[in-house]
């Protein structure tokens, strides 16, 4: 990294300042175990757990300039046909075959069993097609999507997806949106093993919002840094940069390397006992109850309009999260989950038909099956592209299987 | 559900663009408005060539003359390809402030949508608003749809209110741009609905994104290829400017070549 780059602007004001609680803290508590912002990212092996199945979404989580950051669509099988243990991991870990060894850090750890578990399978299906203008510019998907689960059935399920900013500045977002999805499920499966079932969901969310963000923010810009230690932004880089920006832009990226890979982040974490949602940026989570009411759990950021967004790469992007906490309560699981990029929510004409998507898909499950939803996914994104947006469209369901059968029923 | 795929209707984004026109009295001097009738029709076939190399961004005309009053002299957003213009009659005061307002109102949510792409407002004019312009102008920016379009100014002649049209543009770098004769007036316009619309409607803007306190959000939120960004310097530190820039959306106007030009032919 260059003097430039080592002038970190995030650390010049006090607002800056991550918080650097651990993650099973409450906002009030001091911390009781070191420091997490002052170690490296601990690399653990991947799995603790004889059920352990971490499935990589992306092509590659290697560095690497000018590299197709397209992500590969990754499916679970069908929640009614159970699969077998060696298609989901069977004791392995299964990631693709070129993730890099460092991303590997996830440690799995069982939930603790408590008093609100519900126990209940859940399916997940995982697309990301590049944008139709994104092909005719030449330009690679920027999206990046990634997935882990413990059990090929059962909870908990983390899913996480990413969208590389298209600034003709942020001309390495591809890696940092392949840095945040790796990261989202790290930190959730860290999340896992804290002993949650003496917070409230309150307090959950607190955590998650101050601490777990506050890492989040921490690994990713470590992530940054390593990459550009390893791989120092090129003057073909600005020279592309400056030729559609201006000479100036060289200026704001050195000032702000992180600028030059970012990205938003979409994840969910669904447990037996809540599920959290976590958001930087644009892009949409929707969930859809049994009688398909389709909702949103996050507020809305009103700053997300005209292509501008938040990210992962401003100063205070610790402060642009947004998470909420859902704990289960008898009977009120949702039945589907959605998350998307904002290529796909913005190729509708109206935000209702959009939301339509959500009462459309559970249908659709009941109605045509998993595997017709699997199948299909990856064309109603390309329609999405090319109809629509024009910008790379991800979309993740994950899809309660006993809300689905119980429609067949 | 009519079809085996979820969801409503799809469709490419918005991308509404709209002359604002001075057909004030002193427009009628010395062929201005003739000038700018001819500009505006010149331009046409490049913004339809520019809004066919993008199907993604769906491009839409509309136009508001001011003199006594304002009001839409193309008033429903217009496909570009469908859009031809008819020349404005010049006579009466400079209402400025009211064109904005009537443009203030159509940005309003509805009938805007969140997921339309950037507005491109293109204000022109030769003279001093005779009406409440600040109030005007106010009212667009109290929408969030004005205050993220990307506004360009054009000066016709030496009488122009540079002042209120660097209000309207709202950002210290970006100036208005001075057309003193037909031919520089033709230039700028051209610019302004191929270069800003390309961009605009681009790849670039109408498929990606970019963080909110980048300076693409403050000064050129499309990316605008701009030569003359090389000489810009931010006035404000753009890794602190969140709050600030993201209501400061403009285009580095330098990056006009025709602006550049003051020969003998400046007849205005």
């Amino acid at each position: 990294m260059n003097n430039e780059t080592n002038a970190s602007p995030e650390t010049a004001t006090k607002e800056d300042a991550i918080d650097s609680r651990p993650l099973n803290q409450t906002a009030q508590q001091q911390p009781t175990i070191p420091d997490p912002t002052t170690k490296e990212p601990t690399t653990k092996e991947p799995s603790l757990s004889t059920e352990a199945s971490t499935v990589d979404a992306a092509t590659s989580v290697t560095p690497s300039a000018g590299k197709q950051t397209g992500d590969k669509p990754v499916q679970d099988p069908p929640v009614s046909d159970k699969p077998s243990p060696d298609k989901t991991g069977g004791g392995q870990t299964d990631k693709s075959s070129d993730a890099q060894p460092d991303d590997g850090k996830t440690t799995v750890v069982k939930l603790e069993p408590n008093t609100r578990a519900v126990k209940a399978e859940w399916g997940v299906i995982c697309e990301t097609v590049p944008g139709a203008s994104h092909i005719r510019g030449g330009i690679p998907n920027q999206d990046a999507m990634f997935y882990t689960r413990q059990s090929s059935v059962y909870q908990p399920v983390i899913v996480a997806m990413s969208d590389g900013h298209g600034s003709d500045k942020c001309f390495r977002s591809d890696r940092g949106s392949r840095f945040a999805v790796r990261i989202a499920c790290d930190l959730f499966d860290e999340l896992i093993g804290v002993d949650t079932a003496a917070m409230t969901a309150a307090e959950l969310e607190t955590n998650v919002r101050e601490i777990l963000a506050a890492e989040f923010i921490n690994r990713w810009r470590a992530k940054v840094e390593a990459d550009i230690k390893g791989e120092p932004l090129t003057e073909n880089e600005y020279a592309r940069m400056i030729e559609k920006d201006g000479v100036a832009a060289r200026k704001t990226v050195e000032a702000n390397p992180y600028l030059a890979y970012g990205a938003t982040v979409v994840c969910a974490l669904v447990t037996a006992s809540f599920i959290v949602y976590l958001q930087l940026g644009d892009g949409e989570i929707l969930i859809v109850t049994e009688a398909g009411e389709v909702s949103l759990p996050l507020a809305a950021d009103a700053r997300l309009m005209a292509n501008e967004t938040t990210s992962l790469c401003l100063p205070k992007a610790v402060n642009d999260f947004r998470c909420a906490v859902h704990e289960f309560k008898d009977d009120n699981l949702p039945a589907l989950i959605l998350l998307t990029t904002d290529g796909y929510a913005n190729s509708f004409s109206t935000t209702a038909g959009f939301h339509q998507v959500g009462s459309d898909v559970l249908t659709m499950l009941r109605e045509e099956g998993f595997d017709y939803v699997n199948r299909h996914v990856k064309a109603w994104l390309e329609e999405a592209t090319q109809t629509g947006s024009g910008d790379d469209c991800t979309l993740a369901l994950i899809i309660r299987a006993d809300a689905v059968t119980k429609g067949e029923n | 559900m009519s079809s085996k795929r979820p969801g409503g209707e799809l469709a490419s984004r918005p991308l509404h663009f709209i002359w604002i026109a001075d057909a004030s009295g002193s427009m009628q001097q010395d062929g201005k408005i003739q000038g700018l009738n001819n500009a505006i029709r010149e331009a046409i076939p490049h913004m339809k060539k520019v809004a066919d190399d993008n199907p993604n961004a769906q491009v839409l005309v509309r136009a508001v003359k001011f003199s006594n009053g304002a009001q839409w002299h193309i008033s429903q957003p217009t496909p570009v390809a469908d859009f031809a213009w008819n020349d404005i009659p010049a006579d009466g005061e400079t209402d400025m402030g009211k064109a904005l307002s009537l443009v203030a109102e159509q940005l309003k949510m509805p009938p805007m949508s969140e997921r339309a792409l950037p507005p491109v407002l293109v204000l022109i004019s030769d003279g001093q608003p005779t009406d409440d312009f600040d109030a005007g102008l106010n009212e667009l920016m109290e929408q969030p749809w004005g205050k993220k379009a990307v506004r360009i100014a054009i000066s016709i002649g030496q009488d122009a209110d540079d002042e209120m049209l660097q209000k309207f543009i709202g950002h210290p770098e970006m100036k208005p741009l001075s057309a003193n004769s037909p031919e520089a007036l033709v230039k700028h316009i051209k610019w302004a609905s191929t270069a800003v619309l390309k961009s605009a409607s681009s790849p670039a803007a109408a498929g990606t994104d970019h963080p909110a306190a980048s300076p693409d959000a403050a000064g050129s939120p499309l990316g605008v290829p701009s030569p003359g960004a090389t000489n810009a310097t931010p006035s404000t530190d753009p890794l602190n400017a969140a709050s600030t820039n993201a209501g400061g959306a403009a285009v580095p106007v330098a990056a006009d070549p025709a602006d550049d030009q003051k020969t003998v032919d400046d007849v205005w």
